[in-house]
């Protein structure tokens, strides 16, 4: 849901510039605010700092994205945990 | 193009650009800006001039241009599909052929997607745009917008989609924006500026607009471009006619200006040809019983009458939508029976000619509601069976609401839904249909309702029902009803008697099935019919006749099958090949199949495949290769949240452990694999690996465990009564009964080999030497233990080709030479250091060129020296090498120096190159690729001889540490792809430690760096990477670079 309302913003964005403008000013609550975004992502969404429009989407696309993430139920280790030589598991426990 | 329908030819061909329409240079150049993007969305309300736009782009542009102009009738998916793939193939004649749509009436729109982008990927490398004009449309359709949206993320970065429409395509724009592969033009982009006014003013009136009149022009329509077109000014009407509203009076400029002042004739034909949704000359004719539309027609576009042309011929016409509304109206108010009839006529002409969408649209909308539901009727079966299922429900929906009867195509509507396993729009509609036949209906076609209730029963797993539906569906079709009916009939009785349990009935509804399918134009159903008894065949043991029925179906679904159908077949291929012990092939087929599940956007489906192909490599005893593919499987699975998937994950990886003699970890998996699903009573595949690691420690319990399966579940398959008999047998051996192990494990050869399952095993034996030690000194004449020995020497034959084994390698090594790195020469496990350096060098010249001319060892290590010299001190050097590696060492035959070929020599770079050439010739994406280039990479031990600097030597470690870099860049790569990200950064530190300028890698480096979200990182060692490029080199970063990076930054 949060991530279509991302997607109406970005596409309102091309057609409305008062957008864009909206951001420069500091205002893009009054945008966020009217799509359907949760009250927490609103909150997130409106206090973003991003230098450009297009920084500001970046971010907004990866909070956007990590909130919508389902939460994976089934949690398990990799099944290469007690195959690899020290070295390389190491850096897989790093890479995790 | 000449045999296609004037509707179809007229959607991909773009609208003639000419002299009379303005050139819009600022918003082409735009465009040609962000072509590397994905999607350049054009959004603006109507009259802005974006078809005009896209037609400016076409006509200036030498870049190829694709066009698909949307109608409402694609909606439809499968139409839409249709449109993109002839305006392709028009544009590039490789193509024709390619896109076989048929076999994918029956896959979903991302699946359609994923092969359109694969057939583009494969057969055009060059730039080029689809344009899409009127994407508005695509917006109401939930199916277009799933396909174009699946089509933009895969879409190979050579294509761009061009999107013009009223509103925004509702695609993932956020996903697109934040990849830095979206750009957009909105309405502030498309209004008019001052110039293109001017410009504009003199194209199309001939006339110079004073500032003060521009200007004013352009306040009161904001830039709109029909505004300004329609205000008068440029028709020579005055100003003063402009009016105060931005938008103009549009109706009644349209009706005073651009239709009152034609002649009559000219007006009576707009009027009624008005009625067709795209204009030919040969239409018109036809409509209006007359044959001079075409000078009309040409006559129009000259004048400039809202009417746009292709070049193409014959050529194509359309009205501007809102022109067109507005001569419907004006002729539906002025003469409503002229109109219907029109209307009427209209429609007759394009059912004939290949739009049976806008005939029955025509139908409705002149109230011929009957005739709409013959030619629906008609039409319905062609639909269903081209995977026009929208289309379909469109018709039902609007003949519905007109109360037209029309039980095919609810009917046929009805078993869309059933093979997409929409079940309850498939009961409505099946029952929609019903209540619609008339008692007297064809018996074939209410067969065919029973035969979709059974289907629907079948799905439910209401078996009863099935088999009454069956009855019910044969009664109706007698003796002479089509074969293939009674075929479905069949069917749906072997599917229902399986589930029933009743295995021997079931096969012989399956073979007559088949039997009945005798036309070559049922191949489809051949194939299902084929599927069905494979399985069956199996479940009963017969595993050679599943094989060849297998084969069989796998033959027709090459022909004619879609993605998800060639998954699982070349996965049951694969599966099949792996039981049989044709292990390479197995690969091939697993990997053909991941590729089609991975079309058809089927997780579940590529985590099946995933895990079957792990199964084999473990199998092989290639443990790394099949703890990856485990571990891939299990994150779809899990992400998935599908707990059967991610079970079968689980217990396989307790195998793969428990085989290497990890029973913690073993015992840890299985845990996983019930905690998912808490059962009173374990499952089969539960019981036995839980028994199987008890074997050795508590083997009387793991005994008692199995023979209470083996009494109790009846329905245990081949496999699992195959391990449950080996492991009984195992444990008897632990337990020290030699005589029950040997004669259970008799069994359970007698078993495997009736039943085809000596592969589970091999499988398991392989891992265990004192057992089959046991096995061969018991049973070693037991004609399926060859078999299963025969199997297991193959397995590692098929390892060793992936994995080296070193130790066993060094063992018989007489002299070992190792270049890379730290220079050394070993000779019987000694290592050498009194040889002179001149000395070293030879030899390792010897090794790395195995055959040379005396004449270009003389040149390369004594060219200073006379010929005489050079000789004597050629002999001197290889007696020397004689005396501390033995005489047999250096070969002299004629005036060719060797290595002696037949001497176990180990020789560093050989096996580096060895195992180079195995990674480079494996496709990306493979899932050995990933190991064969960290073995690849591993092998290499350093630069090649650094205490030598002579010119061979030079040149060799160039190129050594060229073909490592390249290693490194694809080791890179293949991570990237699999998202470990910090793997990638980790290989290409190494790289841009040997090589701080390569593109590729610094290219690669800060990809994976933004991945892993280090924006400082990234700032750091770019602006480290431009110094150095720029203080060392005098370049300047080249243009992907700067690009990922900008993308990265923004």
């Amino acid at each position: 849901m949060s991530m279509q309302a991302l997607n109406k913003l970005v596409a309102r964005s091309i057609i409305d510039p008062g957008v864009v403008q909206a951001f420069s000013a500091g205002r893009i609550e009054d945008v966020i605010t009217e799509l359907d975004f949760s009250t927490e992502l609103c909150d997130r969404l409106s206090h973003l700092e991003a230098e450009s429009w297009a920084e500001y989407a970046i971010l907004a696309y990866r909070y956007v994205k990590a909130a919508e993430e389902r939460e994976v139920r089934i949690q398990l280790p990799s099944p290469l945990e007690g195959l690899l030589p020290d070295e390389k598991r190491a850096e897989d426990e790093q890479a995790a | 193009m000449a045999n296609l329908d004037s509707v179809l030819r007229h959607a991909v061909t773009p609208p003639a650009f000419d002299q009379t329409k303005l050139n819009r240079e600022r918003l082409v150049d735009i465009i040609h800006a962000n072509i590397p993007r994905k999607l350049i969305v054009i959004a603006t309300p109507a009259g802005y001039g974006k078809t005009t736009l896209l037609a400016n782009f076409s006509d200036q542009t030498e870049l190829p241009v694709c066009w698909v102009r949307i109608t409402e009738a694609d909606r439809d998916v499968m139409r839409f599909a249709t449109i993109l793939a002839v305006s392709l193939q028009r544009r590039f004649r490789r193509l024709v052929g390619k896109f076989d749509l048929e076999r994918l009436s029956d896959s979903s729109p991302q699946a359609l997607a994923h092969t359109l982008a694969d057939i583009i990927d494969v057969n055009v490398s060059e730039t080029f745009v689809i344009a899409l004009d009127d994407v508005h449309i695509i917006n109401r359709s939930k199916a277009t917008t799933a396909f174009v949206d699946a089509f933009l993320d895969v879409l190979p970065e050579q294509v761009t989609v061009l999107a013009a429409g009223r509103e925004v395509l509702e695609v993932s724009l956020a996903k697109l924006m934040a990849e830095g592969a979206l750009a957009g033009l909105g309405p502030q982009d498309l209004a008019l500026t001052r110039l293109e006014l001017a410009e504009l003013a003199e194209i199309q009136a001939g006339v110079e607009l004073s500032r003060q009149d521009a200007d004013r022009l352009l306040e009161e329509t904001r830039g709109w471009i029909t505004g300004v077109v329609l205000s008068g000014k440029l028709s020579s009407s005055g100003l003063s006619t402009l009016v105060q509203d931005p938008r103009p009076m549009v109706y009644e400029y349209l009706a005073s200006v651009v239709l009152n002042r034609q002649p009559d004739d000219l007006r009576r034909f707009m009027l009624d040809s008005s009625v067709f949704p795209v204009m030919t000359a040969e239409g018109c004719d036809y409509l209006l019983k007359q044959e001079q539309s075409n000078r009309f027609l040409r006559r129009l576009v000259r004048g400039g009458m809202f009417v746009t042309a292709t070049d193409d011929t014959p050529r194509t016409y359309e009205y501007h939508p809102q022109f067109r509304q507005f001569l419907l109206e004006l002729l539906k108010s002025a003469d409503r029976k002229r109109y219907r009839r029109y209307l009427v006529r209209a429609a007759n002409y394009l059912a004939d000619h290949g739009s049976p969408e806008h005939a029955v649209d025509l139908y409705s909308e002149a109230g011929a509601y009957s005739r709409a539901a013959a030619l629906a009727e008609e039409r319905a079966e062609e639909m269903h069976l081209s995977g026009r299922w929208i289309t379909l429900e469109s018709w039902s929906q609007r003949l519905e609401e007109s109360k037209a009867v029309a039980p095919k195509v609810f009917l046929y509507l009805a078993a869309s839904y059933t093979e997409q396993g929409n079940l309850e729009p498939a009961e409505s509609s099946l029952q929609r249909s019903q209540e619609m036949l008339k008692p007297g209906a064809a018996k074939s076609i209410r067969a065919y309702t029973e035969i979709l209730r059974g289907h629907i029963a079948y799905r439910r797993g209401q078996y009863d029902e099935v088999l009454e539906a069956a009855d019910s569906a044969e009664r109706l079709l007698g003796i002479r009803g089509s074969r293939q009916r009674k075929s479905n009939c069949c069917r749906l009785r072997a599917l229902a008697t399986l589930e029933k349990g009743d295995l021997q009935s079931a096969e012989a509804y399956a073979e007559r099935a088949f039997e009945l399918l005798d036309h070559p134009s049922l191949k489809s159903a051949q194939a299902y019919a084929l599927i069905d008894l494979s399985n069956i065949q199996l479940d009963l043991g017969k595993s050679t006749e599943a094989h060849a029925t297998s084969l069989k179906a796998h033959e027709i679904l090459l022909e004619i099958g879609g993605p998800i159908k060639l998954a699982v077949s070349f996965n049951n291929m694969a599966y099949d090949a792996h039981l049989q012990g044709r292990y390479e092939e197995a690969l091939e087929l697993y990997n053909e199949g991941l590729k089609f599940a991975r079309q058809a956007a089927s997780p579940a489906r590529e985590a099946n495949i995933l895990f079957s192909q792990a199964d084999l490599f473990a199998d092989l005893d290639l443990a790394l290769q099949a703890a990856e593919l485990y571990g891939q499987g299990l994150n779809i699975a899990a992400r998935l949240d599908n707990l059967s998937l991610t079970r079968y994950g689980c217990i396989q990886t307790s195998i793969l452990h428990r085989r290497r003699g990890g029973s913690v970890l073993a015992h840890e998996w299985l845990g996983r694999a019930m905690e998912l699903e808490k059962r009173s009573d374990d499952p089969p595949a539960v019981t036995i690996q839980l028994s199987a690691l008890e074997a050795m420690a508590k083997p009387d319990q793991a005994k008692n465990a199995l023979s209470r399966l083996l009494r109790k579940e009846k329905r245990l398959d081949v496999s699992e009564r195959t391990l449950t008999l080996y492991f009984m047998a195992r444990a008897a051996l632990s337990a020290g009964d030699l005589d029950q192990a040997q004669d259970v494990l008799e069994q359970t050869l007698d078993w495997s080999g009736g039943n085809g399952t000596e592969q589970f095993v091999a499988g398991e034996l392989a891992f265990d030497s004192d057992f089959r030690e046991f096995a061969r000194l018991r049973l070693g004449s037991h004609p399926v233990l060859s078999v299963i020995f025969r199997r297991i020497e193959t397995m590692r034959g098929i390892a060793q080709l992936y994995q080296e084994t070193p130790e066993d390698a060094d063992a018989t090594v007489q002299l070992a030479l190792f270049a890379l790195g730290e220079a050394s020469i070993h000779c019987q496990e000694r290592r050498l250091s009194d040889l002179k350096p001149l000395a070293r060098e030879v030899l390792f010249h010897l090794a790395d060129h195995q055959r040379v001319e005396r004449d270009v060892l003389l040149e390369t290590f004594w060219p200073q020296h006379p010929p005489g010299r050079q000789v004597a001190n050629l002999h001197t050097t290889v007696y020397n090498l004689r005396r501390e590696l033995g005489r047999d060492v250096i070969l002299h035959e004629g005036p060719v120096y060797c290595l002696n070929p037949e001497l176990p020599i180990e020789y560093d770079v050989i096996r580096f190159e060895r195992a180079a050439s195995i990674a480079e010739g494996l496709p990306p994406g493979d899932p050995r690729k990933m190991f064969a280039l960290t073995e690849a990479i591993n092998s290499y031990g350093g630069p090649f001889l650094t205490e030598f600097a002579s010119d061979w030597v030079m040149e060799r470690r160039r190129d050594l540490e060229m073909r490592y870099l390249d290693l490194l860049a694809q080791h890179a790569q293949e991570a990237l792809v699999r998202d470990q990200p910090l793997r990638a950064v980790n290989t290409l530190r190494q790289a841009l430690q040997i090589d701080p300028y390569r593109d590729d890698t610094n290219l690669y480096f800060l990809e994976a760096l933004g991945r892993l979200g280090r924006r400082s990182e990234v700032v750091s060692h770019y602006q480290r990477y431009i110094r150095l490029l720029a203080d060392e080199l005098g370049l300047d970063p080249p243009e992907p670079v700067r690009e990922l990076y900008a993308r990265l930054i923004d």
